[in-house]
């Protein structure tokens, strides 16, 4: 992965968590973007997607959570996304209109019992 | 004429001229600040020049006339547009931009394609115009200061393509797949190498392998083709030659096909290189390479050079890659020869025993008839024994092809081993021996084949006999913890270490030891130990030379509801009392076949000099006995119950080739091993494949992400273990090559560097930063220079990075001692040092990451270094050091303040180092200057003496050029020869600027960088966070858009201007390219309509030159900066 972002997976039980860190623009989107359906298991039931160390997104990046949430939403798992509330890559969020598509929550925590609970099925 | 002072060649030129003739007229009458920034240009050692008036006539000094070539010198006092007519297209609106706004342009690494050695050169450039004003204030010139690194972008291009190539080839199967490899590796190079073909030498033909670049022709169609391609006129006698002589040779004639090749993306080619390809080892160059070189560049010294390392490269991993297919066609005949074997051993057995039947039924009757023919006797006897020796390859043959199956029963194995010893007992008497019998009186249950069962004792029993020649042999019976035990123990010759190892094995016959009889097939204990297991049990062995051996059979107890049955002896229990009765039957002599001269067989004889050996880790006894079994017939195999054990062995012991291990254990898991492993530097190199029962893609993703090379699932089949065994054999062997290889190279490398002083210099200065990246407002320069006498690779390194947070890291290094392994250890260090900045780094966790990186290496450099990072608002920085000499900053009011408030220990001398930091005030105009310790090392001096020089140089001397003043720095220091490598980084902070421009190369790549800028530029104004965030958000949607859009097929720049009021912050991004396609800087509309939502202005403005877009964000204001 490029120099700019890194990206950590961890399990919890049936569910993904995805560590990303750094900045994400339309240069480094492809590779994250390959990575993190790479490391996704086929048989976990969600994805925690956590921003908390991302320091910035543009559109394409917003673009890439939005088209990640629709894909996983097929196949009936769910996508949460984890940063905090004051974060400032959740401007790009709201700019994009994102806040009211993307499960977002303050704490990894409260995603894990999001993605537990069946959130899908709201979708 | 006082104004052209000095005695340079330009100065001198510029007296002889007769400037009426141009638009600035006589020199007498030419204006105050022309004139002065004439002195300043021709006193500046560095490439200046002077574009004045408004048809910018061209002036320029010494050190900029070489990069004019043939332009010089009529290039002096002429239009600026005449003088550089094929680049004007570049840079003339760059001069535009100065001579119409007055604000100053940088650029940095700018292609530019030059006339002016006779041909379309293709050159690199960092350059920087700013305005000059005459008296009235008004623009009347540009001054421009400019360095060409040309060579600088030459050198990492080519010794980028020289690493591809070995890491392309790296591991790839097939002298052809190698050479496609190899050129595919090219083929990233297109401006170096427009087109290369490889040739194969096939008899008197020439066989095209691989191509790249070549146009109108197929790959496929090419490779068909008998002889060379149509490169030039005189192409295939020349290549020929090339072959005969072995020393490359230029084609100066291309074809015109050959001259058209230019694809959009790749330059022209109008010459070649043709090449002899050498393999090491090889006794006549094997293949021919053609490599198509660029009109852009002139084939000098550096590029026959490169095209020779680029053959060179190619020649070894050919031969890798032949030595390897050598070496996989004798394994596999080899694995082939021995399943012939085990094949014709079954066949040849059943084919035996047919005739064999025929041939006893008439010897059985002629013996049981009164008073029988001694010779038909002993036809009978050996008929017999053959019987038994078939019968016994026949059943190890079914064990091996997993053909037998034991009819398991429960048995009393005290009555048993009573019943056979009683069969014996003649034969050990007879033999002058005494047979002890210690069984108990109870029955001991055992579920056993009782023909198997049988077989194994007779074997053991016979084979004590055998080998015991006064004495005692003792059958022992007992249970033990849900087992039957018998021992069989005798007070013969004992066995060696050596040969006790061995024992087991197929066809291991022990060599030159006393016995009764030197038949045999050696397949008897190997066949008995198979038994034991094939009924659950062990067998093992324990003995002293001279003192007697001991078998222990363990067999597993039969559930005490069981009837036992007692089976009587069979005939072939006759047939070995028979046998064993003859060996003390001195009359009867040796049976004429049986005499073997001690010869052993071993199937895999060949091969036993390089047997690899395997460690199997596994608390599982019985698991690790299969391993052991299924292995043992290729490898040499050694065992351990658990990690921690294993660890000890591979400490301790000999080496291990591959490690074999289970993931569940006590102690120490597989897991926990392999991290161990991989940490130890003397066993990380070992393959490991991990064992488990954890099945699915995600154990295995795991097991391979911890570092394992492969990862088998239980339950396996044998067959799949071993191939997965050997295969990473093989791979291990091949890394270990590999890194021979590597080291190969390295050397060939470092044999260039010491004949050519120009190179070791070009590879150093390829190894430091390229390009210094800066963030707003801050300007950075480096200069380096190797040690005067032993002119080698130092370990100096520096590197400048923009954070994307604005901050800007400033790092200076030094590693202990020369040569390629320092260079080596710099540029790993610079590497770390580019991954660690990722995130919030601060200098002091920095430091202590970069000592746990040097500390992990295997030969632990001395590493001292200094890190600050500038803060984004420029108002301060954070620094730490590491045993570095303290860096200076001196401030705007001309006081020099030592970077020494945080020392610390060196990197790479000690774990869990604790590196302090410490805070520096700076304001616009500071200066910070960090250095290498060669910079105030004299011979003969104290360090302080040179630190004070330093201080005194750096407080009289003005701030200037970051570049210049870095090797000005170098060269006030100088006395005679630097005993060491000198580097020396300086950075100059300028004020930030209410009105700021930056121009980027318009590629995605770059956006990051650009957002640094902006955030350093923000912050330096105060702007709160989100609205920063949000003027960053827009700034990036903007420049994303151009550079996808409008640049997707050509080169361009991207220009991004800010300026700060007290109301607002105001920004344009253009491009300076044209438009391609339909496609719109808005990004269709959405682009422009998220600008609009964080902004409380968006203009967007086409014309013919490019576009723009403006922005503008309010300024609140209790947010206004104080």
């Amino acid at each position: 992965m490029s120099q700019q972002t890194s990206l950590r997976r961890e399990l919890v039980g049936d569910i993904a968590v995805m560590i990303l860190s750094g900045e994400i623009d339309v240069a480094t989107r492809p590779e994250i973007e390959q990575a993190l359906r790479a490391q996704f298991p086929a048989e976990a039931v969600g994805m925690v997607l956590d921003l908390t160390d991302v320091t910035f997104l543009d559109s394409s990046a917003v673009q890439m959570l939005f088209e990640l949430h629709e894909d996983l939403g097929q196949s009936r798992r769910a996508l949460s996304l984890v940063l905090a509330p004051g974060a400032l890559p959740r401007r790009s969020i709201e700019i994009c209109d994102g806040s009211g598509v993307l499960d977002l929550h303050a704490t990894r925590e409260d995603a894990l019992r999001a993605v537990g609970g069946g959130s899908w099925s709201a979708v | 004429m006082s104004l052209f002072t000095g005695e340079g060649e330009t100065a001198a030129l510029m007296r002889t001229m007769d400037w009426s003739q141009t638009p600035l007229g006589d020199p007498g009458e030419w204006s105050a600040p022309l004139r002065t920034m004439v002195s300043t240009c021709l006193a500046s050692r560095y490439p200046m020049f002077l574009w004045w008036g408004p048809d910018l006539i061209n002036l320029y000094n010494d050190a900029y006339a070489p990069l004019m070539g043939e332009k010089h010198p009529d290039g002096m006092g002429r239009p600026a547009w005449q003088v550089w007519a094929e680049i004007w297209d570049v840079v003339g609106p760059m001069a535009m931009r100065v001579l119409e706004h007055g604000e100053a342009t940088w650029s940095e690494a700018q292609r530019l394609d030059m006339e002016r050695s006779g041909y379309v050169e293709e050159t690199y450039f960092d350059f920087a115009y700013s305005a000059v004003r005459d008296e009235t204030g008004a623009v009347a010139g540009i001054l421009g200061v400019v360095s060409e690194i040309t060579e600088r972008v030459l050198g990492a291009r080519r010794l980028q393509t020289l690493s591809a190539i070995a890491a392309r080839t790296g591991g790839v199967e097939g002298v052809h797949a190698v050479a496609r490899e190899a050129v595919a590796a090219l083929a990233d190079n297109p401006h170096d190498l427009p087109f290369a073909l490889l040739y194969e030498t096939a008899g008197d033909e020439l066989r095209l392998l691989a191509c790249t670049g070549v146009p109108g022709t197929k790959e496929a169609e090419l490779r068909q083709a008998p002889s060379l391609v149509d490169v030039a006129d005189e192409g295939d006698a020349a290549l020929e030659r090339v072959l005969r002589e072995r020393r490359p040779a230029t084609l100066g004639s291309l074809t015109p096909s050959m001259l058209m090749a230019a694809a959009e993306d790749r330059p022209a080619a109008d010459k070649a290189l043709m090449l002899a390809v050498e393999e090491p080892g090889e006794r006549a160059p094997t293949l021919a390479l053609v490599c198509g070189l660029s009109a852009n560049r002139a084939l000098d010294d550096d590029l026959r050079r490169f095209c020779g390392l680029v053959a060179a490269a190619i020649g070894s991993a050919v031969a890798e890659a032949r030595a390897l297919e050598e070496e996989r066609a004798r394994a596999e005949a080899l694995a082939e020869l021995d399943r012939a074997k085990t094949e014709f051993f079954s066949n040849v057995s059943h084919e035996f025993r047919t005739p064999l039947t025929l041939l006893l039924g008439p010897l059985e009757d002629a013996v049981r008839r009164p008073d029988p023919d001694p010779e038909l006797v002993m036809a009978h006897r050996n008929a017999l024994r053959l019987l038994r020796h078939v019968n016994t390859l026949l059943e190890y043959s079914r064990l091996q092809a997993q053909r037998t199956a034991a009819h398991r029963r429960a048995l009393d194995l005290a009555a048993v081993c009573v019943d056979l010893a009683g069969v014996f007992r003649s034969a050990v008497e007879r033999a002058g021996l005494t047979l002890e019998l210690d069984c108990p009186a109870h029955p001991v249950p055992v579920l056993a084949d009782p023909n198997h069962l049988e077989q194994v004792i007779l074997n053991l029993l016979s084979n004590a006999l055998k080998f015991t020649f006064d004495g005692t042999i003792t059958v022992r019976v007992s249970e033990r913890a849900g087992h039957g035990i018998v021992e069989v123990a005798d007070t013969g010759i004992g066995i060696s270490e050596e040969n006790l190892e061995r024992l087991f094995e197929r066809f291991h016959r022990v060599r030159d030891e006393r016995s009764r009889s030197h038949e045999g097939s050696g397949i008897g204990l190997a066949l008995s130990k198979e038994l034991v297991e094939l009924q659950g049990g062990t067998i093992e062995v324990v003995s002293r030379k001279e003192a007697g051996t001991t078998f222990t059979v363990s067999l597993p107890s039969a559930p005490a509801a069981e009837e036992l049955i007692r089976p009587e002896a069979s005939s072939q229990a006759e047939a070995f009392v028979a046998e064993a009765l003859r060996w003390s039957d001195e009359t009867d002599g040796p049976w004429p076949e049986t005499r073997d001269d001690g010869h052993e067989y071993r199937l895999d004889e060949e091969s036993s000099g390089a047997e690899a050996r395997v460690l199997v880790v596994d608390d599982n006894a019985d698991m690790r006995d299969y391993l052991r079994r299924l292995l043992a017939e290729r490898y040499e195999v050694l065992l351990a119950t658990d990690g921690e054990q294993a660890l000890t062995l591979l400490r301790t012991g000999s080496p291990v080739d591959l490690v074999l291990s289970d993931v569940m254990m006590p102690r120490c898991n597989g897991f926990e091993l392999l991290r161990a492993l991989r940490a130890d530097q003397a066993l990380s190199g070992i393959p490991v494949v991990l064992l488990s029962a954890r099945a699915g893609e995600e154990a295995s993703v795991e097991g391979l992400d911890a570092g394992a090379d492969d990862y088998v699932v239980k339950p396996f089949a044998s067959r799949e273990l071993l191939a997965r065994v050997a295969a990473n054999l093989e791979l291990g062997a091949l890394r270990n090559r590999e890194a021979q290889r590597s080291a190969e190279y390295a050397e060939r490398l470092e044999g260039l560097l010491d004949r050519e002083h120009a190179i070791a210099v070009t590879l150093q200065r390829s190894l430091l930063p390229g390009e210094l990246e800066v963030g707003a407002f801050t300007r950075v320069g480096a200069h380096y220079e190797p040690a005067g006498q032993t002119m080698q690779v130092g370990g100096d390194f520096y590197d400048a990075l923009a954070l994307p947070d604005g901050r800007v890291l400033l790092f200076i290094g030094d590693v202990a001692g020369h040569g390629l392994e320092s260079a080596v250890v710099m540029g790993a260090m610079r590497a770390a040092l580019n991954a660690y900045v990722l995130g919030d780094p601060a200098p002091a966790a920095l430091l202590a990451d970069l000592n746990t990186f040097a500390l992990a290496r295997s030969v632990t450099p001395m590493v001292t270094c200094q890190c600050v990072i500038i803060d984004a608002d420029g108002r301060g920085a954070t620094y730490a050091t590491a045993g570095h000499p303290p860096g200076l900053v001196r401030h705007a009011t001309g006081t020099v303040e030592l970077l020494d408030d945080a020392p610390g220990p060196a990197l790479g001398i000690q774990p869990l180092s604790r590196f302090s930091e410490a805070h520096v005030a700076l304001e616009p105009g500071s200066e910070i200057v960090l250095y290498t310790d060669g910079l105030i090392e004299r011979r003969d001096e104290p360090l302080d003496a040179g630190l004070h020089r330093l201080v005194e140089h750096i407080t009289a001397r003005q701030v200037g050029d970051p570049r210049t003043r870095a090797e000005q720095l170098v060269n006030g220091q100088r006395n005679g020869d630097f005993p060491d490598d000198v580097a020396v980084l300086v950075a100059t902070l300028d004020a930030p600027g209410d009105e700021f421009s930056v121009e980027l190369p318009a590629q995605l790549q770059t956006l990051h960088r650009l957002r640094s800028i902006l955030r350093r530029w923000l912050a330096a104004h105060a702007v709160p966070a989100v609205d920063a965030y949000d003027i960053v958000f827009a700034v990036n949607e903007a420049a994303s858009n151009v550079i996808e859009h409008a640049y997707a097929l050509r080169r361009g720049s991207i220009r991004v201007r800010l300026q700060a009021d007290a109301g607002e912050i105001a920004v344009a991004v253009a491009d300076t390219g044209h438009w391609r396609g339909p496609r719109a800087p808005d990004g269709g509309g959405r682009g422009l309509a998220l600008m609009e939502a964080v902004m409380d202005g968006v203009e967007l403005e086409r014309e013919e030159t490019g576009s723009t877009v403006r922005m503008v964000k309010r300024r609140h204001a209790q947010e206004t900066a104080p």
